[in-house]
């Protein structure tokens, strides 16, 4: 840890008050902060010390509930893994809510489509008829490298990053999107689950893995590196190894 | 009697030039863009075949009469030096393309190394392969092409 | 005001809101269900939890092994009654997980694997490399979900019980996204709103855990029990007190003072187990309020490391290697070299005790029916009686979905039994509460919300920190004193309606307000030492002892209408077969098994 010095930074937060606001507009601020201080505790001393009715999500402080994803100088971010010291050499921080979503309120986004899609999909273990009744003193077994297989694709936070980033939820609204698209690709590939073919369908829509154009930037802002694009390409495997199959095997 | 609600949520426009802002954004776009290079080099190519039968394959002797429209495809056409230039650039869009491509592929690649391994295949791997096929199939085509020289 | 009429009305869905939830879809799926969560569920704070999830496997492990592990390991402060039930139900809900997707760590062979933990003699955590509260809860919403009958209010913040005649009968709820109110009519209501850590300022606990529902239970008169004992995790990272799990000390990790000495030796956990050797119940896997109070003598002592950001020991973690902690601890590693900048692979974690778990809660009978009809509560905001004076790690993970289950099969039932209720006192009362929120918006003052909350746990972490005495603690009662006649002097600046969280903190900070009245009075009333409530003070030192003549008894703290604060009294232990003896760990606990053998073997 270095020496601790005063150093302030000039953040702008975009304001969005729904009841006297008809678009956003921006302020500014000067915060004080250390090597160690993060956008979220930034925002913070924003709402602590000079504008109380600034609002955002936030809880755990630690990446992991997914509460915080904003737009930080125009890449989306979690605003607790985030650093002022790496923006030192910049023209200041600019925050505004993740986007492609309707902004509610200041920071503080509308994520009903995402949680929706994420329902859609149908993303718990649907078990197979063998595996119905399997009493509760065993487990499935799995070896770790079964495990492996889906691991990283169940590491997703449902923050809504990946949707702030891709260019094909810009413009289609329908498009199923990366979490979602992960989560249905991970529970597909897990073996205790026998429920593929009643995901395949959305899988193989339009607005499912077809309607994604390999941007990748998903995977690169994803703060968890879960990877969402390698999930849809390989969801794009498995949707193109199940045409082949009906096509020979009508159902 | 329920209570209005209060929300009056903001969708901000899709402006015409968000794939500018960001870096990732626009090399994508250059990407996508390649698809252009490709539509050209297909025309080209449908162009010179086109010709190529409207030449008098019949004829017992080929001569520069016979072959005159393929002739042209081939003098007038790909020697004109703006065609050139612009064949040049579809060949450095399509190795753009093909860079890029390959350097995405190993997301679509998922192999263990071996049985019980939870180690996977690096993504290395599949890019060397991908570029060594490239390297093969390049070589197949062009001596093919000089093969069949008379 | 919306008016909705459900069967069954749960507050809070983390992982034992969400537990319930599906168990009352299970017992009945012609029951309505509300769940209510100030947050969507996936943020709650069981998403932080790291180390795992304690059931019984292993062959050489034995549910008497566990239970006696937690009666001991709560100083005998446990409903030992409740604890035989706790420890028979860990391991079948840890299957139903499994069997619900949640991604368990796997031995090669392809079953569950188990790790060591604090305070237990045999592993027997279950984890999911170190995100196991994170796979579980998602597992859990994402299970959630195939079951019609729950009908989800995220981001609806409980104002107010509906409680008329002394049974509860619903909740009020502000509605963040829209700005406005919901009456949810109830038969049964089941509390599962998490701890009140936020109280302390420095914590391991995300915003949102503001002891809601305790506060809730509390001001409707329904007693909080234990509150007086807070667990201080030994591990927090230093600075922003991130938790570095057990799970660090349980894979191996070792914890040094300044002159690279393993203290925890010093303090009844020895004799020092080799690096690399972790062994149950030794050093490094002592109990939490052991570890913790051992770093509070070395910082009397001088012997604790000066960083920038205040005093610390390092959790060395070095040895373990590259492969093998980036495999079991991924989440330590990123969250080190995120927020401390330091790699765990090549350097020792600066460590310190934080403030981590709430022991105390709403008092339940082993059911989780609290002492007014129709409302249950379970999870970290419940006092169901399994913890004690002290929790042991991977516990409390198992604790919501065992108590969970219970409480959504009591609501599920008792709902059944009782038809729909709506009246004009409910809606009186709901209307009430509203009002009390909106009138904060009238209120002309010069108080600041945050210099209120910031006191509170400055002061919280001074009076009733890891070691406790009278003076402080009555410092602490005259400063909460002052700042609940300063918080009606708060004035809010934003004067929306749609996600106002000025306004809900202000609410919340009450709710905390609350909890730390009950944990401050609980404290000073218990005049002995036992498990996290460690004092100093006493004639003569009395009550640096644990005094079972007087205090094998729970502390419960009721609210007192006309003064505003909690009445304090005490109420029995129940103990069935396991009685209290002193509490050792270490050399000590061996030689103490070895003399009970012999003395059986006579």
């Amino acid at each position: 840890m270095q020496e601790q010095q005063k150093k302030s930074m000039k953040i702008t937060v975009v304001r969005y008050r729904p009841e006297q606001d008809d678009k956003p507009w921006e302020q500014t601020f000067d915060v004080p902060y250390i090597h160690e201080t993060s956008i979220l505790e930034a925002l913070f001393y924003i709402k602590d010390h000079f504008e109380p009715s600034l609002s955002f999500r936030w809880s755990c402080r630690m990446a992991v509930c997914g509460s915080c994803g904003m737009m930080v100088n125009g890449v989306p971010h979690l605003a607790c893994k985030t650093f002022l010291r790496d923006y030192e050499n910049k023209d200041g921080i600019t925050i505004a809510p993740l986007d492609n979503f309707p902004i509610e309120r200041d920071l503080v986004v509308d994520i009903s489509d995402l949680i929706e899609k994420i329902e859609r999909i149908k993303p718990y273990i649907i078990p197979a008829e063998k595996d119905k009744n399997m009493p509760l003193t065993k487990a499935y077994r799995q070896t770790p490298q079964e495990m492996e297989a889906y691991r990283q694709f169940a590491q997703c936070i449902n923050c809504g990053i990946c949707y702030a980033s891709c260019p094909q939820y810009k413009l289609n609204k329908n498009f199923i999107g990366p979490a979602a698209l992960t989560l249905l690709y991970r529970y597909n590939i897990d073996t205790r689950d026998g429920g593929t073919k009643m995901r395949l369908p959305f899988l193989n829509a339009e607005e499912g893995v077809w309607g994604c154009t390999f941007v990748g930037y998903c995977s690169e802002v994803c703060p968890k590196h879960v990877d969402p694009s390698s999930a849809i390409q390989l969801g794009k495997k498995m949707s193109a190894t199940d045409y082949v199959i009906k096509m020979f095997k009508p159902e | 009697m329920s209570e209005k609600s209060f929300r009056k949520p903001y969708n901000p426009p899709i402006e015409a030039t968000w794939w500018a802002k960001n870096p990732f954004y626009f090399r994508y776009m250059l990407r996508e863009g390649t698809s252009f290079a490709a539509t050209f080099a297909v025309f080209e190519i449908l162009l010179g075949i086109f010709l190529f039968a409207l030449s008098n394959l019949d004829a017992p002797i080929q001569t520069a009469k016979t072959a005159a429209p393929y002739l042209w495809w081939v003098q007038s056409f790909l020697g004109n030096p703006i065609v050139i230039v612009i064949n040049i650039a579809v060949l450095a869009a399509c190795l753009f393309h093909a860079v890029t491509w390959f350097s995405l592929m190993p997301k679509a690649v998922r192999v263990f190394m071996n049985k019980n391994s939870t180690d996977r295949l690096p993504d290395y791997v599949t890019i060397i392969g991908l570029y060594i096929a490239a390297a093969v199939g390049t070589v197949v085509v062009l001596g093919a092409a000089f093969l069949s020289l008379p | 005001m919306e008016k909705i009429q459900t069967d069954v009305a749960i507050v809070g869905a983390g992982g034992t809101g969400l537990r319930a939830a599906i168990a009352v879809a299970q017992a009945n799926p012609s029951l309505r269900i509300a769940l209510i969560s100030k947050v969507y569920p996936m943020r709650s704070h069981t998403v932080a939890a790291e180390g795992g999830a304690a059931g019984v496997i292993r062959d050489d492990d034995s549910y008497q092994k566990h239970f006696e592990d937690t009666v001991a390991g709560g100083d005998w402060l446990c409903e030992q009654d409740v604890v035989e039930y706790f420890v028979r139900h860990t391991t079948e809900e840890l299957f139903q997980l499994e069997h619900w997707g949640c991604p368990w760590s796997r031995k090669e062979d392809g079953d569950v694997n188990v790790r060591r933990f604090g305070g237990m003699k045999v592993p027997r955590t279950w984890f999911a490399a170190d995100k196991s509260g994170f796979h579980m809860l998602h597992t859990l919403f994402q299970a959630s979900i195939q079951f019609p009958s729950i009908t989800r209010f995220d981001e609806h913040f409980v104002l107010d019980l509906l409680v008329e005649d002394g049974v509860c009968r619903g909740v009020v709820c502000y509605d963040l996204q829209n700005g406005n109110f919901r009456q949810i009519n109830a038969k049964s209501v089941v509390l599962a709103t998490g701890g009140a850590g936020r109280a302390y300022i420095f914590n391991t606990d995300g915003g949102i855990v503001t002891g809601d529902g305790i506060s809730l239970a509390y001001r409707h008169g329904v007693p909080i029990r234990d509150m007086e004992f807070v667990q201080y995790h030994p591990t927090g990272l230093l600075g922003c007190g991130i938790l570095m799990t057990e799970g660090c000390r349980g894979e191996g990790g070792v914890l040094y003072n300044k002159d690279g000495y393993r203290y925890l030796q010093d303090y009844g956990l020895g004799p020092e187990t080799p690096v690399g050797q972790p062994k149950n119940k030794y050093m490094e896997l002592g109990p939490r309020d052991r570890v913790s109070q051992a770093f509070w003598q070395e910082s009397k002592k001088g012997r604790t490391i000066k960083y920038p950001l205040g005093e610390a020991v390092h959790l060395d973690l070095t040895h373990l290697g590259e492969k093998y902690l980036h495999e079991r601890l991924p989440l330590i590693c990123e969250l080190a070299q995120t927020y401390s900048g330091v790699d765990p692979v090549k350097q020792p974690i600066p460590i310190r005790p934080v403030v981590h778990y709430t022991m105390g809660g709403v008092e339940t009978d082993g059911k989780t029916k609290t002492r007014m009809d129709g409302l249950y509560a379970a999870g970290e905001c419940a006092s169901v009686g399994i913890h004690g004076a002290n929790r042991l790690g991977s516990n409390s993970l198992v604790e919501t979905i065992v108590f969970g289950k219970v409480a959504g099969d009591e609501a599920a039932k008792y709902a059944e039994a009782n038809a729909d209720y709506s009246s004009a006192e409910l809606d009186r009362q709901a209307e009430a509460a509203m009002a009390r929120a909106l009138s904060l918006f009238d209120v002309k003052g010069g108080e600041s919300q945050y210099k209120i909350r910031t006191e509170m746990g400055e002061s919280m972490e001074k009076g009733v920190g890891i070691y406790r005495e009278g003076e402080t603690m009555q410092e602490t009662i005259d400063v909460l004193k002052d700042l609940r006649k300063r918080i009606v002097n708060v004035p809010l600046t934003d004067r929306g309606r749609v996600f106002n969280t000025e306004w809900m903190n202000l609410i919340e900070l009450n709710y905390t307000l609350d909890c730390a009245e009950t944990m401050v009075y609980s404290a000073i009333n218990r005049k002995e030492s036992r498990g996290s409530h460690q004092r100093l003070d006493g004639p003569n030192g009395a009550y640096k002892e644990r005094d079972d003549v007087n205090f094998l008894k729970h502390s419960l703290a009721i609210f007192n209408k006309e003064t505003g604060l909690p009445d304090i009294s005490l109420s029995d232990v129940k103990i069935t077969t396991f009685q209290p003896a002193k509490r050792v760990y270490g050399a000590e606990a061996e030689a103490a098994e070895a003399a009970k053998k012999a003395k059986e073997a006579k």
